[in-house]
Formats: structure tokens, C-alpha cells, sequence
């Protein structure tokens, strides 16, 4: 009868009306929504966001409050119910499933003006995305369901497979056909570009040959061929200073290559730049001034002397004046300083800084440690690369090395590079290396004791999958070891 | 002159008639008549509705006054059914009939207040005490879980009316129907029983007016005692110092700044003791005056009859600034045509008016920061400024409860008209047809706003206002005929026949403006802030308006059978069709039969002096329910934004995966009743014994986050699951005498609840809310609503032994001790219930002369509540003041304890919901007690008015209960915290406690 039929008008269904470019683009769009997952706030805590998980791991990091969940992850007694891991699993399902309705929608739309090349394209950009979502998952849980299509039914209850098999036949086959795109080399609006791609396909290519899966020398090469790519077609530079990523006017541009984009006129603002501010410091507008997550110590102390990066506000900063009183406070440790965006700090409270998921640095340590083992030892372009780096931090440049000890100080130039920008943790997890900070030395993963007297194991290699996951889908089970 | 036999008043509006004549008249306001009569040996036949029918010869006379007797048996009384009225006496099933006195002895906003304790088997929660408030309601325990588990509420016949928003002073009668006999004509909206309103209406004779009001004060009667500032300074600096015990390799042990002068001069003295010792609960919860003006008149000719009414209600909570007022007026009018037709209608228009100032379960809300605001900052600074947590460095900084009063609120304004217009015709003397169109068009307008000064709740947004609106359009169509049958002296019938046609769409808007200028603005401007519309506020997440459409058609029949006035059958079906299920699932049957047998009309009964009533019943039918919302089996996509370039722009997301097999939720009853009158009706009892099953149970089902979707719930029919109860009901003339009454009534209802099959296996499932572990559990053979969480043991001791045992879990002397698995891991049990094993109310009722006094006692037993709360101000030392409980806290000295020893927040370890937090939620309420005078009839006339009461009385006189939060009835969780809002009752997040309420009223009739 027609006076019980469901016309749906304030939501739309698979069977409404969806041919135009402006839905095609907003399903593409869609993909993107939850890259704000990687900065997302923990539900249940204070100060406490997905980013903070990947630094309190590494051992490297303190915090100054306690609703974090910080001493879980200081003692390295953690569970399936602790902070976390049920919001990464959420927020990259989310960007998968969000994934898959653009991947499967945009190519059955047909509207004037939009174009198969076009389709194309954003299909490529969706599919990097999911490459993405997954590549967190597999890193952090391990065997994941594998899920390429939106859900039309209640079988929902889908089982684990082999992080292998999602390199394989998800992760991989999506940034290769990306990669056959005609996106351009570089997005100034922020959206996936070609240098986004190859990347990321770089970095995939070189966990992929790293301990979790021991993908085996070839895929360095891929990984290597990717990067050099990036490199020298890209059109990508480095700053000449640390501070120009902290200005807004250099988002997308330069040296970075993909980032989660804010905008504090929308606002949709980086979350990063008050949770680093110490607490209570009263230097900023914000009411809440975390002091969330900051570098132990000992870390700051390996750096070597004179490395310009842990000057006085490069990467860290240990005083600023006060809002109030303009009487410089100085605080007891050393803090973050990647994410400080002046207005937001001193009126707007709304920062615009974008949080940066691949950027040259990056990519040329990448090409570096993956030609290095592909081709057995470092070649001139590696060497050059590592030394930029290091001239930016005004260090001297390195000569020739041995494989090893060139792999090892491109290992070190990540950790002191890109500190804090969650690639620390995954470093660890793919060389099954940890620099010891106190020591000096590479220890092995398990067994590696950090400045909290925590020691990992093989329960560190796998975070646990979160338990209102595995209620609702008890197929995940059993959890990873030690859980 | 006409008056009642019980109190001597007169009676208005009896009916005289001249026996074997079409002649007669009706009394006046003050019971007075005049009839002509044209034989002078006429006999007078006075009738009227509650009272024995009298016979006068008028023989002789020239006045003849008349007492007229009230029938103390119900048995002649009329109650409202679905489509009709019927005889009690002729029911095949059970329903419960509560009249405006008995519902009005206490101030109370709402109807859903008022019905508490009344009726055997009605389960009122009032859960909040913020002003205007609703309770929730269950009949016969809860038989669903995601669908409205709230009865449906038919108010002058128009159904599915909000109770709560109507005057209840309008009210004239509400009669409970409970089991499928009753419902099943309510088909797919039956399944929780149905609640029939009947305002006042006009009545013939002369115009009576009446006129009420009541003026009462509330005030704090129970406490949650936290630490003083001696105590809290001592706990804090004890809790920094153990810090080094639970994280010896951790950094600075010590806190930001110490408590002491230097760091604080405003705080603390110069010999650094705090200068300050705010008690939060005191200082907020101040008493509150609150009152209601009521003002009805009813009156007509013999054709027309009308009622008008005006009511006022200025209601104050404890909580400051929270109010609630409401303007309400009505009008009715029914008039008789022509012998055959009569047409009439109701128009009911109400404007409520709400300022709520605890919003959200969770935030930073003035319940929480009551206990959470530390006593050694003032209210305000010496000049004037507000102090609050946020002025030492490390708290948790909510501002002060009094601050966020004044500064954060919402005000809910609540518009509606509501009413209907029916014609009635006699077709034939057997056959009437009815036609009513019936409207409800509600519009809520909630405007909230945040100022700028507020430090962690809006401060850094510059200033949060936001406008809702939700609208719903209402409307009905219900026609039917009704065919009265006598079919010779022993056999009669009555049957029905009717269609009927409803829609309801319901439409929201949502807006959002941050960041002004100045808090001069409020809501009242919203383009005076420089942020429209944030996105991803908790408001409103992504979508800021929607529109929902929803269609009923239905058909449905009654055939009521009388044999003799002894055997009485009644069946019912109705066909029922809805939007809402799949395709292919809209429509379905629900059909009931119910019989009864008048023991008391066989005539080895009927000349009993003892038994003068004796019903046997029993009834089976079959009710639906659909309440869940609009296109809950449909695909959807959500829309989002993100930022791209600098700038917002729209998202697509698989939204809702649907469900193309969602059907209805089906219940099935059976009841069995037993109603016996003793003593000429001075003896009542009702009992009755029901079992519900309710299968397809409709789940707002969590789905695995892989699933992608956004909304990680799907509705879906997931199991079947049981209530079986006992009801009784027992009313007594004690005594009864012309200066002396005293009555009393007792009732009582045990339900017991049980899931019977969960689909997938019978797996447990977990519908939230997960506050630090999952809350609820459904299980299949525990009942619904069952708290699930660990145990704990106590703390673990310093001896060796525990040393030990707590090292397994990372844990140390002092710590929480709980039961683990044998593996290590958190074991998780079934550690309590949210539903009560049995409710009681006693009531006892004296009259002596112009005094009465009664007084009302409520059993609610068998119960937990869960005190969340404890979390937040029990665990967590140094960022918030704590519970007066933490000075029990573990020491080396007092190892024999629940309480963990305090630590510097930062190395607090893990809570748990628990079965330390799950507490014993019996209690026993002194509900009301109300001591009143009338004057006397002699001093009435001198004054020329009918009647004259003043009275007064207390509500919530005392409770008796274990619990330690502020009230064991309590739900804060309301506002949809977790996944799934129906598993929310008695979970206690820091609730605005429950007042006492000390009342004085009158009532005055002309």
C-alpha cells in the first residue's frame, strides 16, 4: 500500500537518485573523513587521542596526566580493554568501509561532466585510502578480517586472515592500481596525489620486506624504486627550516607530501597542538593545556651535540611566556614543539596546522635503508639523501659506511627526525630494533628494557583486538598472544 | 436537595426523573431542584453516575430531600476501553482504573509522576528530579528491549499522546489496560499496555467552578558527604606521596604546585591552612518554592455541555536556577444535535517552559562538580570573580556548580495543541457510528547556551549556543460502529467494527553558533557568533536536520458476548499495518479472546451476605510493538564533512547497513484473574497472574566495527524472552461510621523476567552502556537488565601471600583485589539487577468529621543500583575532592578495607565496574503524607461555596534504603550514553538528588 511505502528524504539510500559529479566527489571525499582517525580523542579519557597509543609504546615518551591511560602502557600492562585499541580498530574500519562505498559507487555513477578518466581517479584515491586504513591494521593487530565491499546483509561476523594475505590481496593490488592512475605528482588541496601514493607503496613495500612478514629482498627493491621516484619526479623539497612546518601557509606544499588536513576556519582543527602544550603551563589560550604526551629525557639526550633539531624550538621547546603575564615560564622537561601554531596558542585556540603523513624526510630515509638493502650496501644517491637530512640539522655528513652501520644510522635519523609523528613504534615493529637510548646500543625488540624499567616481549609485537570487537564477533578470537 | 450519604455535600447534576414519564430535570451546583409534577402520587427516580439508583413517592411532599448512597462496589462503575466504554462488571480482562483524586494527592508535573504506586503491575521510575521531569513507566515488567518499552497513552481517544506534557489536573480518570483482552484492540502499539486518559469534560445543571492551588518548598534530605578542605589537603599531599609506592621508576612524584601559601595566596593563609571550606552540596542545593494555580469550570444545558480550564505550574528545582513552568488551557464542548447525532471536541493548548542546567550524563555537568569541586575554593573570589578547580593547576577543572548554573543551560519550550472533534450518529437504536479526527502538533524548541567564561566546557569554543527544534505532526482518523444486541432476556452482545488511518511526521532542526563576541547574545542571536553550524559537535554529529514520516492503517473488530449477566466472552483482532518493518512484513494480526465468570450472579451466591462480588477471568491474546523508529530496515548513507583546501566539504559514509527481514516484535499474554467484593463491597481484592512472551525481540544490535558502518547498531529480531507476574490488589473499609472512616489499600506485583533465546546461538550480548566495562549483559535464563562486571574482594594486604598474588597482575599492597580466571584474565559475571523482584504500596485513608488524613508508603525490593559514580570521586585522588569514603582507604594500619589507597591520580590503577559500585537499590519510601480540612456544609452555604479544603502534606517523608548515592531510583544515563539508552535504569552518574517537598494547598469549589 502506497500510505505505508518508506520514502526516505532526509537520508540517502543505494536507491536514490546519485548521478552527479558532486556525489561522486563527496564518496571520494568520504575515504577521507577518517584520517582524522589517526589524532581521534579516546573515549573515556582525558588528553588521551589515537596518537598518543604510538608514542607511549616506544617507551620514548611521558605524559603529564594520568586519565591517558599513560601508565598502562609505561608498565607495558596493557589489555584488550585499554585505551585505544578499540578506537584505531574503529576509526580504520571506518576509512575501509568508507573506502569501499566509493570504490564500488563511483564507477556506476553516470553524470554529464564526469568523466571515465576522472572516475578513475577517484577511485585510485579511494583505493590508497583503504591501502592506508589497512596498512595501520595489519601493523598494529596483525591477522585482520578483510572486508573490500560495503556489507548488504547481516553476516557480519567476518574471521581474521593472515596479515599477509591483506598485503597481498588487498594493500599492494590497490596502491598498484592506483599507481596507474593519472593523478598529478603533487595536490596542493590536500587530496592524494601521485607522490602520496608512491609513498605509501614505498613504505608498504618496506614493512613488507621487514620482520612481521619477511616479504624478502625484492620487496626492498620495490620500496626503493618507489621512493627514488617520489625523489626525483615529485617535485618535492625540504624546508630550509624546521619551523616552516609549523606555518599554516606551507600546508600541502614543499616538503610534505600527504596530510591529514585541518582548517581552523572550519573548524576542523589539529588536536596535536593543544595536547602538546604542557599542562597548565598557562601559556596559551586554551583552557586545557594537556602536556599529553612529551619526550623522556633520556631521548633527548641521544641526540647528538649540536644537532640543530633538539635546539631551543625546533622539534622541542622548554619555555615561552606566559598568556597572562608575559614572564617567560620555563618548564621541567623538555616539549613538543611540531604542533605549535602561534594563533591558535596565543588567541584563536583553533589550530590549522595539518598533521603530516608522509613528507621527503621521510621518503628519503625510506629510499635510503631500501636501496641499502637491495643492492647490499649504500649507493651515492642514499648517501646524499641521509646527509641532507643531517645538513638541515646542522651535522656533519656521513662517508662511506658499511651496510650495517649505514642501515643503522639511517634507522637513528628516523628516530630523530621523524620522533613523535608515529613512525617510531612501526620502526620498531618492522627492524625488531630498538635504540637503546641509556646505552647507545640496537637492542633486539624482545627483551629490550625501556627507561621505565618495562621490558618488551613478543606480547608487544601485536596490539591486542579490542574486546567490544571480539564480543560482538567472537570468530576474531583467539586474541594475539598474550592477550 | 440531593447530597451523598458519605459526606453530607450536595450533589450536582442528579439526574430526576418522573418514574414511567420523559419528565425531569437535574439538581444545581448546590444539589438543589425543583421539578413540577403532574400527578401528585408521581414516584422520583434519582440517579447519578457512582451512586445507587433511589426511588421517592412524592406523595404527599413538598420537599423531599434525598441522601443518595455511593455504591462502594465498583461494579456499575464505567470504565473506557479501546473504541468504547464498558461496564466494569461485564470486562473479560484486566483493567485498573485510577480517578483524578487519587491521582492528584500530590504536587507532581507530570502524569507519569502522578501515577506512581498506584496501580498493581504499573512500575513508575522517577528518575530524574530536575523540574518537569518525566518518569519513566512499565507495565507488567519490560518485554522489550529497543523497541519503547513505554505503554501507549490514549488521551481522549487520540493515541500515542506524550502524557507527560498535558495539565494532569485536566485529567478526570485514567484507566490501565494490561493484559491482551484489553490491548489487543491497540494491536501493533498494545504490547506495553495501554494507558487511556479522559480529561474533564462538561456535565449539565448549573455551572460549577473549582478552584485549586498549592504552594510547596523543596529541600536536600539526603547527603553524599565528600571531604572537607582539611581532609582533602591531607589526602592530596598522602596521595602524591604513595605515588613513588605504585610507580617507583615513574617521573615527578610530586604535585604541579604545592598546596600551601606561597603558591596559592588566595587559597591558603599564611601558615598555609586553607583559608576556604566550601560545602559544594550545601551551597548548591539550596531550597526551592514552587506553585500551581488551577482553575476549571464545567457546566451546560441539557443539549450542550462545555468545560473550559486554565492552569498554571511554576515548579523550582533544588539544583539553582532549574524551573519549569507551564501555561496550559483547554476547552470542551459536546452537544446533541438531534436525537441521533451528537458532535463534540476538544482543544488543549500548553506551553512549557524548562530551564534544565544538567546536561548530558558524563560532562562537566553541576550534579558532578557538586562533588567533584574542591572545598578549599570559594564560590567567588573577594572581587568578585568565580573560583573553581581550574585554579590549581593538575585538577580536573570544571568550574563551580553554581557557575555552570547560571552560566550553561538549556531552555526547553515545549508548544502544543492537541485535541479532536467527533460526531456521533445513532443509526438505529442498536447501531452507532463514530467518526473522530484527532491532531496532535507538538513543537519542542530547546535553546542552549554555554558562555565563553566557562573554562573546559565553552571557554575555548568563545561561547556555545545552539537552537533545536523537533516538530511532530500528528494525526488520526478512527470510525467505527458499534452494534448493541439484546437477543432476548438472557443473552446480549456488543460489537465493533472500525478502521482507521494515522500519520505522524516528525521534522528537526538543528543549529550551532561558537565563538561571540560577548555572552550578551546567548541563543538569541545566533549570527553574532563568527562559527555557524561547528561540525561534530556532540549535538548534533553530522546531521543538523532531518525529516521522518511514519503511517499506521489499521482494522479492527470487538465482539463482547453476555450470558445472563454471568458468562461473558470478548474477542478481539486487529489488522495492522505500519511503515516501519521491511517490505513484505508491514502488516500482521493480532487477535485476543478473554472470558469471565460472575461466581457472585449464580444463585448459590447471590444472596450472600459475605460475598458480594466474584469474577473469575481469564484472557489470551497476542500484541505487537514498532517503536524504533523510521527507515530502520533501509540501506542509508550518512553524510560528514572534512576539510579539503582550507575549507569544509561533504562526505558520503555507509551510514546504516538496514535490515530487509525487520519485522515486528510480537508479545503474547495470558492472564488469569481472580476479583472478589466482600462485605457489601468493604472488602476489595484483584489478582491476576500473567505471562508475556515476547518474541523477535527487537535489538538495537551492535555490529562489528569491520562491518565500516557508522552507525555500528543494526535493528534486528533477536530472541524471545518471558515476563510472568503475580498483581493484587487489596482495598479495605476498615471502618465506617458518619464522623469516622478509615480505609486502606494494599498492592503488590512481582514480576520475573527471563530471556528465553537470543539468536546466533543464544551467544551473550552486550548492549552497553560500557562505562569502564560493559554494564548489562543479556543472557539467555537471567532476566533483562542484568549488571555484568567483576568482583571485588577487597584490597590486597602487605602479608607475603597477597604480595604475591597481587604481583600476577601487576598490582601491590593496597590495591583493588578481584576475582580473576584462572588464566589471569578479568572474570566477568552477572553481579546484580535493575529490575526490582517485587513492588508493594501501602496506603492508608482516615476521615473524622471535616478532618482527613492519609498517608502513602512505596516497596520497592530486590533491586541494585549501580553507583558509577563512585569512579569518578573514589578513584581518582588529586584531581577532583573525593568521597568522605577515600579516609577509609587502604593504609598499612587499615588493610581491611574495599577502598584502594590513595595515589596521585597519574598512577591510579584500572576501575572496573563492579560489585562494589552495584549496590543493594532496595528502599522504602514514605511517598506522601497529607493531612486535610474541610469545612463543614453549614459554613459552606453562609459562604456561599460548594466546597472548601486546605490541606497539607510531605512528600518523600523519608526513604529507607542501603544505598549510598542520593536516591537508589535513578537513571542519568538517559541522555543515550553508550549504545544502547533502554539498559540505562538505575545507573547513577551523579544525579540531582530527590527533594523533600513540603506542601500547602487548598481547593475551593463554587
Amino acid at each position: 500500500k502506497k500510505f505505508l511505502e518508506e520514502k526516505p528524504k532526509s537520508v540517502l539510500t543505494p536507491g536514490s537518485n546519485l548521478s552527479s559529479v558532486k556525489v561522486a566527489r563527496a564518496l571520494a571525499n568520504g575515504a577521507y573523513q577518517n584520517l582524522q582517525g589517526l589524532l581521534t580523542g579516546q573515549s573515556g579519557s582525558y588528553g588521551g587521542n589515537t596518537w598518543n597509543l604510538m608514542e607511549f609504546m616506544t617507551g620514548k615518551a611521558n605524559s603529564d596526566l594520568g586519565q591517558t591511560g599513560f601508565v598502562n602502557f609505561q608498565t607495558l600492562i596493557y589489555s584488550n580493554t585499554s585505551f585505544y585499541f578499540d578506537t584505531w580498530w574503529q576509526q580504520m574500519y571506518l576509512g575501509v568501509g568508507a573506502s569501499n562505498l566509493a570504490i564500488e559507487t563511483i564507477p556506476t555513477i553516470n553524470a554529464a561532466g564526469l568523466t571515465d578518466e576522472a572516475k578513475n581517479n577517484m577511485v585510485a584515491e579511494a583505493r590508497t585510502l583503504r591501502a592506508l586504513y589497512y596498512f595501520y591494521l595489519v601493523r598494529m593487530y596483525g591477522a585482520v578480517p578483510k572486508v573490500t565491499s560495503v556489507p548488504k546483509d547481516l553476516n557480519l561476523q567476518v574471521p581474521r586472515v593472515a596479515a599477509k594475505q591483506i598485503y597481498d590481496e588487498v594493500i599492494i593490488p590497490d596502491l598498484l592500481a592506483a599507481e596507474k592512475s593519472t593523478l598529478p605528482w603533487k595536490d596542493a588541496t590536500g587530496k592524494v596525489s601521485m607522490g602520496a601514493i608512491k609513498a605509501l607503496l614505498a613504505d608498504v613495500y618496506l614493512t613488507y620486506a621487514g620482520a612481521a612478514i619477511n616479504g624478502g629482498p625484492a620487496a626492498y627493491a620495490e620500496s626503493a624504486k618507489r621512493s627514488l621516484d617520489v625523489i626525483q619526479n615529485g617535485g618535492y623539497t625540504l624546508f630550509p627550516n624546521y619551523t616552516d612546518m609549523i606555518n599554516p601557509t606551507n600546508k600541502n606544499n614543499g616538503e610534505f607530501i600527504f596530510q591529514v588536513q585541518f582548517a581552523a576556519s572550519v573548524p576542523i582543527t589539529n588536536p596535536l597542538t593543544a595536547l602538546t602544550i604542557p599542562n597548565y603551563s598557562g601559556i596559551s589560550a586554551y583552557s586545557d593545556e594537556y602536556g599529553s604526551v612529551w619526550p623522556t629525557d633520556q631521548f633527548i639526550a641521544s641526540f647528538p651535540a649540536g644537532d640543530k633539531r633538539v635546539a631551543e624550538k625546533q622539534f622541542f621547546y622548554t619555555n615561552y611566556p606566559s598568556l597572562k603575564t608575559g614572564q617567560t615560564v620555563t618548564f621541567k622537561n623538555h616539549y613538543i614543539y611540531k604542533w605549535f601554531d602561534v594563533n591558535a596558542i596565543k588567541s584563536t585556540t583553533k589550530s590549522d596546522l595539518n598533521y603530516t603523513i608522509y613528507r621527503l624526510a621521510d621518503v628519503y630515509l625510506m629510499y635510503a635503508e631500501a636501496s641499502n638493502r637491495a643492492e647490499g650496501s649504500p649507493n651515492a644517491n642514499a648517501i646524499t639523501y641521509v646527509n641532507a637530512i643531517r645538513a638541515r640539522a646542522t651535522l656533519a655528513p656521513i662517508g662511506a659506511l658499511s651496510q650495517d652501520a649505514f642501515e643503522k644510522e639511517v634507522w637513528l635519523e628516523r628516530y630523530f627526525e621523524l620522533c613523535f609523528e608515529n613512525k617510531m613504534w612501526f620502526d620498531m615493529l618492522r627492524t625488531r630494533k630498538v635504540h637503546n637510548d641509556v646505552t647507545g646500543n640496537w637492542d633486539n625488540f624482545v627483551g629490550h628494557k625501556t627507561v621505565f624499567n618495562a621490558t618488551f616481549t613478543e606480547k608487544q609485537l601485536l596490539f591486542p583486538l579490542p574486546k567490544t570487537e571480539t564480543d560482538i564477533n567472537p570468530k576474531l578470537l583467539p586474541n594475539n598472544p598474550g592477550f | 436537595k440531593v447530597t451523598s450519604s458519605q459526606d453530607n455535600l450536595p450533589l450536582p447534576a442528579v439526574s430526576i426523573k418522573v418514574k414511567g414519564t420523559a419528565a425531569g430535570t437535574l439538581t444545581d451546583a448546590n444539589g438543589s431542584y425543583t421539578i413540577q409534577l403532574s400527578n401528585a402520587n408521581s414516584v422520583l427516580v434519582f440517579s447519578y453516575t457512582g451512586f445507587a439508583t433511589q426511588e421517592v413517592s412524592a406523595a404527599g411532599k413538598s420537599t423531599i430531600n434525598v441522601q443518595l448512597k455511593e455504591v462502594s462496589s465498583s461494579l456499575n462503575e464505567v470504565v473506557v476501553i479501546g473504541y468504547g466504554t464498558a461496564k466494569k462488571s461485564d470486562l473479560t480482562g484486566s483493567v485498573t482504573t485510577v480517578k483524578a483524586e487519587q491521582l492528584l494527592d500530590k504536587p507532581v508535573p507530570n502524569l507519569s509522576q502522578a501515577l506512581q504506586g498506584k496501580v498493581a503491575g504499573v512500575d513508575v521510575s522517577v528518575n530524574s528530579n530536575a523540574p518537569g521531569a518525566a518518569a519513566k513507566v512499565r507495565i507488567r515488567g519490560i518485554g522489550s528491549i529497543n523497541s519503547n518499552v513505554d505503554p501507549i497513552y490514549v488521551v481522549d481517544g487520540v493515541v500515542g499522546v506524550d502524557p507527560n506534557s498535558i495539565n494532569p489536573n485536566d485529567i478526570a480518570s485514567i484507566e490501565v489496560l494490561k493484559d491482551a483482552s484489553s490491548t489487543a484492540i491497540y494491536g501493533v502499539r498494545g504490547a506495553n499496555g495501554v494507558i487511556m486518559v479522559t480529561t474533564k469534560r462538561g456535565r449539565k445543571g448549573a455551572t460549577t467552578v473549582s478552584y485549586e492551588a498549592n504552594v510547596n518548598r523543596s529541600e536536600l534530605y539526603r547527603h553524599v558527604p565528600t571531604l572537607n578542605s582539611k581532609e582533602f589537603v591531607k589526602i592530596y599531599n598522602e596521595s602524591f606521596a604513595n605515588g613513588a609506592k605504585f610507580d617507583p621508576t615513574g617521573a615527578v612524584q610530586t604535585p604541579a604546585k604545592e598546596l600551601n601559601h606561597t603558591n596559592f595566596p588566595l587559597l591558603f593563609d599564611a601558615n598555609n591552612n586553607p583559608i576556604y571550606d566550601t560545602n559544594w552540596e550545601k551551597e548548591t542545593y539550596q531550597p526551592a518554592y514552587s506553585q500551581s494555580h488551577q482553575l476549571n469550570i464545567q457546566g451546560g444545558s441539557d443539549k450542550s455541555i462545555y468545560s473550559m480550564s486554565l492552569g498554571y505550574l511554576n515548579q523550582n528545582g533544588l539544583t539553582p536556577t532549574s524551573n519549569f513552568k507551564r501555561y496550559s488551557v483547554k476547552m470542551t464542548m459536546d452537544n446533541d444535535i438531534k436525537d441521533w447525532l451528537k458532535i463534540g471536541g476538544s482543544l488543549n493548548g500548553i506551553f512549557g517552559r524548562q530551564r534544565l542546567v544538567t546536561d548530558g550524563n558524563g560532562g562537566l555537568n553541576v550534579p558532578r562538580a557538586v562533588s567533584e569541586e574542591v572545598p578549599i575554593v570559594p564560590i567567588k573570589y573577594p572581587d568578585g570573580t568565580w573560583a573553581g578547580n581550574y585554579d590549581i593547576e593538575g585538577l580536573e577543572g570544571a568550574p563551580n556548580p553554581i557557575q555552570t548554573a547560571n552560566e550553561r543551560y538549556t531552555i526547553n519550550n515545549t508548544l502544543q495543541a492537541l485535541g479532536n472533534i467527533y460526531i456521533q450518529a445513532k443509526i438505529s437504536s442498536e447501531l452507532d457510528f463514530k467518526t473522530d479526527f484527532g491532531f496532535n502538533l507538538n513543537t519542542q524548541k530547546n535553546n542552549f547556551y554555554s558562555s565563553a567564561a566557562l573554562k573546559h566546557l565553552s571557554a575555548d569554543q568563545g561561547g556555545v549556543a545552539s537552537v533545536n527544534t523537533n516538530t511532530t505532526y500528528f494525526w488520526q482518523t478512527e470510525n467505527y460502529l458499534t452494534w448493541n444486541k439484546k437477543i432476548n432476556d438472557h443473552q446480549r452482545f456488543t460489537a465493533l467494527a472500525g478502521i482507521s488511518f494515522s500519520r505522524s511526521v516528525y521534522e528537526r532542526a538543528n543549529v550551532e553558533t561558537q565563538n561571540f563576541i560577548s555572552d550578551f547574545f546567548q541563543f538569541n542571536n545566533l549570527g553574532a557568533g563568527s562559527l555557524r553550524s561547528a561540525a561534530g559537535s556532540d549535538e548534533n554529529p553530522s546531521t543538523p536536520g532531518a525529516l521522518y514520516p511514519g503511517s499506521l492503517n489499521s482494522y479492527y473488530g470487538r465482539i463482547s458476548y453476555n450470558i445472563d449477566e454471568k458468562y461473558l466472552f470478548t474477542a478481539t483482532g486487529r489488522y495492522d499495518g505500519s511503515s516501519r518493518p521491511a517490505d513484505g512484513h508491514k502488516f500482521a494480526f493480532f487477535p485476543s479472546v478473554g472470558a469471565a465468570w460472575r461466581v457472585s450472579q449464580e444463585d448459590f451466591l447471590k444472596n450472600s451476605q459475605t460475598i458480594s462480588n466474584l469474577k473469575v477471568r481469564a484472557s489470551f491474546g497476542y500484541t505487537g510493538n514498532q517503536e524504533i523508529g523510521n527507515y530502520r530496515s533501509l540501506p542509508q548513507f550518512s553524510t560528514n564533512q572534512t576539510a579539503q583546501n582550507g575549507a569544509a566539504v561533504i562526505t558520503l559514509l555507509p551510514g546504516y547497513l538496514g535490515n530487509p527481514n525487520l519485522k515486528w516484535e510480537k508479545t503474547r499474554q495470558i492472564d488469569g484473574g481472580i476479583e472478589l467484593g466482600l462485605f457489601g463491597g468493604r472488602v476489595n481484592l484483584d489478582a491476576d497472574y500473567y505471562q508475556r512472551t515476547t518474541s523477535d525481540i527487537l535489538l538495537q544490535t551492535p555490529i562489528p566495527f569491520t562491518a565500516g558502518f557508522t552507525n555500528a547498531n543494526v535493528y534486528k529480531n533477536i530472541g524471545s524472552m518471558k515476563n510472568s507476574g503475580v498483581e493484587l490488589s487489596l482495598n479495605t473499609v476498615n471502618i465506617q461510621s458518619t464522623d469516622f472512616t478509615w480505609s486502606t489499600g494494599f498492592i503488590f506485583a512481582a514480576n520475573q523476567n527471563k530471556v528465553t533465546k537470543l539468536n546466533d546461538g543464544n551467544a551473550d550480548i552486550f548492549p552497553g552502556p560500557n562505562f569502564l566495562g560493559q554494564n548489562y549483559v543479556i543472557r539467555v535464563g537471567a532476566p533483562i537488565g542484568s549488571f555484568y562486571g567483576m568482583t571485588r574482594l577487597g584490597t590486597y594486604g602487605d602479608n607475603p601471600a597477597d604480595v604475591a598474588a597481587a604481583a600476577l597482575h601487576g598490582l601491590k599492597p593496597g590495591d583493588r583485589k578481584y576475582i580473576y580466571n584462572p588464566d589471569g584474565s578479568n572474570y566477568y559475571s552477572i553481579i546484580g539487577r535493575s529490575n526490582p523482584k517485587w513492588t508493594g504500596n501501602f496506603n492508608s485513608t482516615i476521615k473524622y468529621k471535616s478532618w482527613d488524613f492519609s498517608f502513602d508508603i512505596r516497596f520497592v525490593q530486590g533491586v541494585n543500583t549501580a553507583a558509577n559514580f563512585k569512579h569518578s570521586v573514589e578513584d581518582r585522588q588529586t584531581i577532583s575532592n573525593s568521597l568522605a569514603t577515600v579516609l577509609n582507604g587502604w593504609t598499612p594500619t587499615n588493610q581491611n578495607t574495599m577502598i584502594s589507597q590513595v595515589r596521585n591520580y597519574k598512577y591510579a590503577q584500572d576501575s572496573h565496574f563492579d560489585t562494589w559500585w552495584v549496590e543493594d537499590g532496595s528502599f522504602i519510601r514514605g511517598q506522601n503524607f497529607v493531612l486535610g480540612y474541610s469545612l463543614p456544609a453549614p459554613t459552606l452555604q453562609k459562604l456561599h461555596v460548594s466546597r472548601f479544603r486546605i490541606y497539607a502534606s510531605v512528600q518523600n517523608l523519608f526513604v529507607i534504603t542501603d544505598y549510598t548515592g542520593y536516591d537508589p531510583e535513578v537513571d542519568t544515563f538517559n541522555n543515550s550514553y553508550g549504545s544502547n539508552p533502554a539498559f540505562t535504569q538505575n545507573i547513577d552518574f551523579f544525579a540531582n538528588p530527590r527533594p523533600r517537598i513540603w506542601n500547602l494547598g487548598v481547593q475551593v469549589g463554587f
